[in-house]
């Protein structure tokens, strides 16, 4: 029976928690390379947008290397939103929004790559560390004073053997291998402590939401909460997640321990076996109290502000008013359902909103437009008028226009001693003046109001810069009188 | 507030351009100007201008006052805006904007998240999280595509004209504190009220399916 409940029981679990469901995902690889690059370093909270940004990136090179990835990464960053990887939260600097991994990626995260970098669990400095631990809960929680001492004397001669023992030569510090594997185990239990905290604040921000949402909506819890919030109870502070953070807080904040600890780090980061570290491994190191310290501090004002907000939102009754309100609310949307069949979406209803702005249109904002901005650097010089000359502007027509009055009036002097003429006929007595655009002119001409043979003829015409030309075409006539 | 500062500000100033004839000091010039600009003083997020907003906070009033405008002070969630003075004589100052039945029935939705979800700090909306809750607001007669694009239009009115929301990325939404104050009970029950009053009217006499939309009588406006 025992098993059939636990399987149940991770029957259950495996719907509900994110981890696994990161682990099971087709995608795992993709989430977990992506978003423990980006997320899961030292950077560990992104603008949204710009994280849409690199992420596009990075899926435009996935896709080149083969990989179908449909979405957008906003559509991914949506769909792992949904499915509890991501957490989104206002951005403290900016106006928009910020992400990051949720306490439950960060575990999936951390076991693939655990996988992916496999480090042997069962070491000397885990089992040595560990018996040290049994030993210290050993004497810490002896009930007997007088064990307890002699344990601890015991620990003493034990010190007391080693300093002989080093006084006498006989103890070597450790061989750099040994000295490597145990610097890494502590690296990747320190690098555990920061994830937590991302845990402590999911806690704190959960029991926020559910202490307002009790005050606000529970009539019978509500009046407990209020009570204890006035008695000064801080209710977050008391919660398990509450005290479990406070107790590290004060170690990390402990400017005694800080300083023997950074001491301790120097000295470490200089022994000769500090060069085989990675120049990551050693920044993590030095910089493991700097970033518990910050997270540590985040998390205490988001404490700070939500109990704050708490009590004052008890004192000042507001809680009152926002029950009314919600109840006021939800009869108004209630309502609009059943007006919704008889009001266009568009169409005014007889209320307006006063808004908290005053519209600043005054004629003193306009700027006359000012010449002098855009001066011009050359001297300007002003052209002389003159009148016109009338056969300068017709031979200036002439240059871009076909001359169809001239054309018209030499088809039809041709065709005073003629029955019919073609094209070149009419050129023969009246040369192109205009070159090929007088050739043009008459073609259109005939085309539109004369006939076009089955022969074809030669026409010629002296170009306007003074070259002769000729070309066959089919021949056209003019009948009768063009216009 | 701070009455012992009042006095400070009466005091002949060096002028801050040639011919300048206020007295005031700069910032809280500045501060004034950004109230009657609107939408709001942010506390957190101009904390010098709320600062100097809180010393002058007299002279302000009553520069403002000038101005046929009220101060609206929130001293817990530092940020201040003015409306029109409460009186039937006084001229108006500040617009007010006609709101369409999809506009109220937006304004009670951000409303309502504003309510919900204000204990954790500054809230951020989805357009598409509240275009889901309005969606019950569609009739069956009513085509998809153009109940979306009044959305829309509603939503960027949000924005540009009632400036309720403020952008906080893409399709994301930052609701104004402000908001807390200008949709408060007596304004919801109107709300509620006219509603109703359409539900009533609507289905005997049918005068809504008709564009244009001129025709209702701001008869319960001042109610609101």
């Amino acid at each position: 029976m025992p098993a059939v409940a636990r399987t149940l029981r991770l029957t259950q679990l495996k719907e509900a928690d994110a981890a696994w469901r990161l682990l099971d995902a087709d995608s795992a690889p993709v989430v977990a390379g992506l978003l423990g690059h980006h997320l899961g370093g030292d950077e560990r909270r992104v603008d949204a947008e710009e994280f849409y940004e690199r992420l596009d990136a990075d899926l435009e090179r996935l896709r080149d290397q083969g990989l179908t990835l449909p979405l957008s990464a906003k559509g991914y960053c949506a769909q792992w939103r949904a499915a509890g990887f991501l957490t989104r939260r206002a951005s403290v600097e900016s106006r928009g929004e910020t992400l990051e991994l949720s306490p439950d990626a960060i575990v999936a995260i951390r076991f693939i790559e655990g996988r992916a970098a496999p480090r042997s669990s069962a070491t000397e400095s885990r089992l040595a560390s560990l018996a040290a631990q049994v030993r210290r809960l050993a004497i810490d929680t002896d009930p007997d004073t007088a064990t307890r001492i002699a344990l601890l004397e015991e620990e003493i001669e034990r010190i007391e053997r080693r300093i002989r023992a080093l006084q006498a030569g006989d103890e070597a510090p450790l061989d750099e291998s040994r000295v490597l594997e145990r610097v890494r185990d502590l690296l990747a239990q320190a690098a555990d402590v920061p994830d937590d905290f991302a845990r402590v604040r999911a806690d704190f921000e959960a029991l926020n939401t559910a202490l307002r949402q009790k005050i606000v909506e529970s009539d019978a819890a509500q009046a407990t909460v209020v009570d204890e919030v006035f008695r000064g109870v801080d209710h977050i502070a008391e919660s398990e997640a509450g005290r479990s953070f406070g107790a590290l807080s004060q170690l990390v904040l402990d400017p005694a321990l800080g300083a023997a600890f950074e001491a301790d780090v120097r000295r470490v980061l200089d022994r000769g076996f500090a060069r085989r570290l990675s120049p990551a491994e050693r920044r993590l190191l030095r910089s493991f109290l700097t970033t518990l310290k910050a997270r540590s501090a985040e998390i205490h004002d988001v404490i700070t502000v939500f109990a704050r907000a708490l009590r004052r939102y008890v004192q000042s009754h507001d809680y009152q008013q926002d029950r009314v309100l919600r109840s006021l609310l939800r009869d108004a949307q209630h309502a609009g359902v059943q007006a919704s069949p008889h009001i266009r979406p568009w169409h005014p209803i007889g209320l307006s909103l006063d808004l908290s702005a005053v519209e600043l249109s005054t004629v003193g904002a306009l700027e006359l437009d000012d010449p002098a901005e855009f001066a011009a650097t050359d001297e300007v010089t002003a052209a002389v008028v003159t009148v016109a000359d009338l056969d300068e502007l017709r031979a200036l027509a002439r240059e871009t226009e076909i001359d169809f009055d001239e054309l018209t009036r030499n088809v039809n002097d041709v065709l005073s001693q003629l029955p019919s003429c073609t094209v070149a006929e009419v050129l023969a007595h009246h040369p192109a003046t205009q070159g090929v655009a007088s050739v043009i002119g008459l073609l259109t001409l005939a085309a539109a109001q004369g006939t076009v043979d089955d022969e074809l003829e030669s026409v010629a015409w002296t170009s306007t810069a003074g070259v002769p030309r000729a070309a066959v075409i089919p021949a056209h006539r003019f009948t009768g009188e063009v216009t | 507030m701070t009455t012992v500062q009042d006095g400070d500000a009466g005091d002949a100033r060096e002028p801050l351009w040639p011919g300048d004839a206020g007295t005031l000091p700069d910032p809280t010039r500045r501060v004034l100007l950004r109230l009657v600009r609107g939408p709001y003083l942010s506390g957190a997020r101009e904390p010098q201008l709320w600062a100097a907003l809180l010393t002058d906070e007299s002279p302000i009033r009553e520069r403002l006052a000038e101005l046929f405008l009220d101060l609206v002070v929130d001293p817990t969630n530092e940020f201040a805006f003015v409306r029109n003075a409460p009186s039937e004589q006084a001229p108006n100052a500040v617009r007010s904007e006609r709101l369409t039945f999809l506009d109220t029935a937006m304004l009670l939705v951000l409303r309502h998240t504003l309510l919900s979800e204000e204990g954790r700090g500054r809230v951020i909306v989805g357009q598409a999280d509240v275009f889901e809750q309005l969606a019950v607001y569609r009739t069956p007669d009513r085509d998809e595509k153009d109940f979306a694009a009044r959305l829309n239009s509603s939503w960027h009115k949000m924005h540009n004209k009632l400036r309720v929301l403020h952008r906080a990325g893409e399709d994301r939404a930052e609701i104004s504190p402000v908001l807390r104050l200008i949709v408060d009970a007596d304004q919801v029950r109107a709300i509620t009220a006219e509603f109703e009053r359409i539900a009533r009217e609507g289905s005997s006499a049918g005068t809504y399916d008709v564009e244009p939309a001129e025709s209702v009588e701001p008869a319960e406006e001042d109610e609101a």
